[in-house]
């Protein structure tokens, strides 16, 4: 409970949102050039700058070593970083507003489970061999939308969604699909279990080129929607029924964003595996930011998303070099001292009893 | 009367709460619905303000059904200030109040200067300017009571429904939140809870008992000893208000002797 002496401060100490915009732009930038800079075979920012040269401006062909590394593995590879983190982010924003709860992840819904399914079931066995390297994509995101239809067929309580069937069955949906993927992996052979095991903590060493327009594009089309949306998002966040009294078809707003929510953190699943506590814990900082209005912790979240991931792949991939370490582990053991020393230090409070 | 209940009756999981209710509202009048717990009278505001739909019947706002025009439409014409007023997530005053211009921004624009003047008169009506940038979280309850109250007074409704808006409050935040609502000069219909607080402040009273109306009339017609009785079941004493002469309910003990002139059956039974 709130105790009953009055602090003095208690306006919340907030960044102003230019600065965290540009702040958030400029980090991420850096964090890029340090990622594409960075790595097993050493190159100056000078080579990397002319292969960016040669491509964005023409002119000289540059060397074909540091082109190879650096166009077709580095700079792919950072791009799908930024992506994901900013989906992830943006996933887990919307659904701890949706569901009103600060504990809720994007992967609370059951699509990282279903998504596991799928790629299960790829790297074990096979499925959709024919398909070649895009076979594990689509059978995560086939896995994902499975996942999330069972949720909202099973949530729905006369046509409408409330939040706590939906945590409940996601929850009960998720542990289910986890069962499946467990049993897949018991009956499967042990090297394909090593490389289930790797996805399953999420990787960006399958970056490239061709990967990146799906998730952009989903991204894009789903910033777009929430952004136009984020008073009603606000709405809703404060209570159903006062976004019902300020005219907000609240079931209808809640259909879209589990769609969107789903399908994005679901791409997102399948082009990096399951990467945990970005979406659950990035949304927090930045409301520890710029406070709770979604028209500022829609943008902010993306650039402070991507870059947390950006610098959390380049830790992965340097810590214990030539290896590469699973970049859920990454993300979960710095994102989760970085939100503790947050907590106690801000007046940060979620839910009355704080 | 822009406000109009015909025949409403709504059900709950296909459980019968409000049955056959009519009244309608003068304009500018401060109605009170009344009732004892599970009468109804949430389900019926909530009715009003589109979270239920009515099984039959219908509420008339202007004379169109209310559950057909836009919610927009409606959310200008309509403001609610509700039982619900625990946010998840931490919100300054000045965001949580500005959430009722919605009904009036277009969704492409930003906040514009009217949005932020709107906000900032009604935070001074409600005696809260001081607090704009504080957390919402940090104030007490009466506070917290008054912003909603701005937040409905932003949205330019000229009907406010007060869903039991003084049930947590100290007495002194109580009489604060209904006069100053009762000073705004718009229609309000207000769920209570204190039967003598209704009748200091509400020009007419709407009594539910089990779903159904049992009365409308003057605070002094609705609220006697026998009706309290009927509706509540509860013994009590009805003394005029010294200063208003609206009736005031005196809580009575059932184990006690008190004396001859009235006795209660336990009373009767328990004396020599």
């Amino acid at each position: 409970m709130r105790t009953t002496l009055r602090r003095p401060a208690e306006q919340p100490a907030r960044l102003r949102l230019s600065v965290a915009l540009i702040g958030g732009a400029v980090a991420l930038l850096a964090a890029a050039l340090v990622g594409v800079v960075v790595g097993s075979v050493a190159l100056s920012p000078h080579d990397v700058w002319s292969v960016l040269a040669a491509h964005l401006f023409g002119g000289r062909r540059p060397d074909v070593v540091a082109d190879e590394i650096i166009w077709q593995i580095r700079l792919p590879r950072v791009l799908l970083a930024m992506i994901v983190g900013a989906a992830l982010t943006t996933a887990g924003t919307v659904v701890q507003a949706l569901v009103r709860n600060a504990l809720a992840d994007p992967f609370l819904l059951g699509v990282s489970s279903g998504a596991s399914v799928g790629a299960t079931a790829v790297l074990l066995f096979g499925v959709f061999a024919s398909l070649g390297l895009w076979a594990l994509s689509v059978s995560s995101i086939a896995g994902a939308l499975l996942a999330m239809v069972l949720v909202f067929a099973v949530a729905r309580e006369s046509g409408q969604l409330t939040p706590t069937r939906l945590v409940l069955c996601g929850v009960a949906l998720a542990a289910m699909f986890e069962a499946v993927a467990s049993f897949l992996l018991f009956r499967g052979n042990p090297q394909a279990t090593d490389a289930v095991l790797f996805w399953l903590l999420g990787s960006f060493g399958r970056a490239a080129w061709s990967q990146l327009w799906f998730p952009a594009t989903t991204l894009t089309l789903a910033v777009v929607y929430l952004v136009f949306q984020a008073r009603q998002l606000n709405a809703l966040a404060v209570g159903a029924e006062t976004a019902t009294a300020l005219g907000v078809d609240v079931g209808r707003l809640r259909r879209n964003l589990f769609f969107i929510t789903s399908v994005v953190a679901g791409v997102a699943v399948a082009v990096s595996g399951v990467i945990g506590f970005v979406g659950l814990v990035v949304p927090h900082i930045v409301r520890l930011g710029v406070g709770s209005d979604h028209r500022k912790t829609l943008p902010v979240g993306l650039l402070w998303g991507a870059t947390f991931m950006v610098l959390g792949d380049i830790v992965a991939r340097t810590i214990v070099a030539p290896q590469e370490m699973p970049i859920g582990v990454i993300t979960a053991f710095i994102g989760a001292p970085v939100f503790i020393i947050l907590l106690r230090r801000g007046s940060y409070r979620y839910g009355t009893a704080a | 009367m822009s406000l109009e209940l015909r025949n409403l009756s709504v059900d709950i999981d296909a459980t019968r709460i409000v049955s056959d209710v009519s009244f309608a509202i003068a304009d500018h009048t401060f109605a009170g619905l009344l009732g004892p717990n599970g009468s109804g009278k949430s389900t019926i505001l909530k009715t009003i303000y589109r979270l239920h739909r009515p099984a039959s019947g219908v509420v008339l706002l202007n004379g169109n059904p209310i559950h057909d025009l836009p919610a927009r439409d409606v959310a200008r014409r309509v403001a609610v200030v509700s039982q619900e007023n625990t946010i998840e997530f931490d919100l300054t005053v000045a965001e949580m109040v500005i959430l009722g211009r919605l009904p009036h921004q277009r969704r492409f624009a930003g906040d514009t200067d009217t949005d932020r003047a709107v906000v900032a008169d009604a935070l001074a009506t409600v005696g809260c300017a001081a607090l704009a940038n504080r957390s919402f979280h940090t104030l007490s309850g009466g506070e917290k009571q008054r912003v909603l109250v701005a937040r409905a007074l932003v949205q330019q409704a000229d009907h406010l429904i007060l869903d039991e808006p003084t049930s947590h409050l100290d007495i002194r935040y109580q009489t604060e939140v209904l006069e100053l609502v009762a000073g705004l000069g718009v229609t309000v219909l207000a769920a209570l809870h204190d039967l003598g607080l209704a009748a200091l402040f509400c020009d007419e009273i709407h009594l539910l008992s089990a779903g159904r109306l049992c009365t409308s009339g003057r605070p002094g017609e609705v609220i006697t000893v026998e009706r309290v009785r009927e509706v509540y079941g509860a013994d009590v004493l009805v003394i005029p208000h010294p200063e208003t002469g609206t009736p005031q309910l005196l809580a009575r003990r059932t184990a006690v002797d008190r004396g001859s002139a009235r006795q209660s059956p336990v009373a009767a039974r328990e004396s020599p």
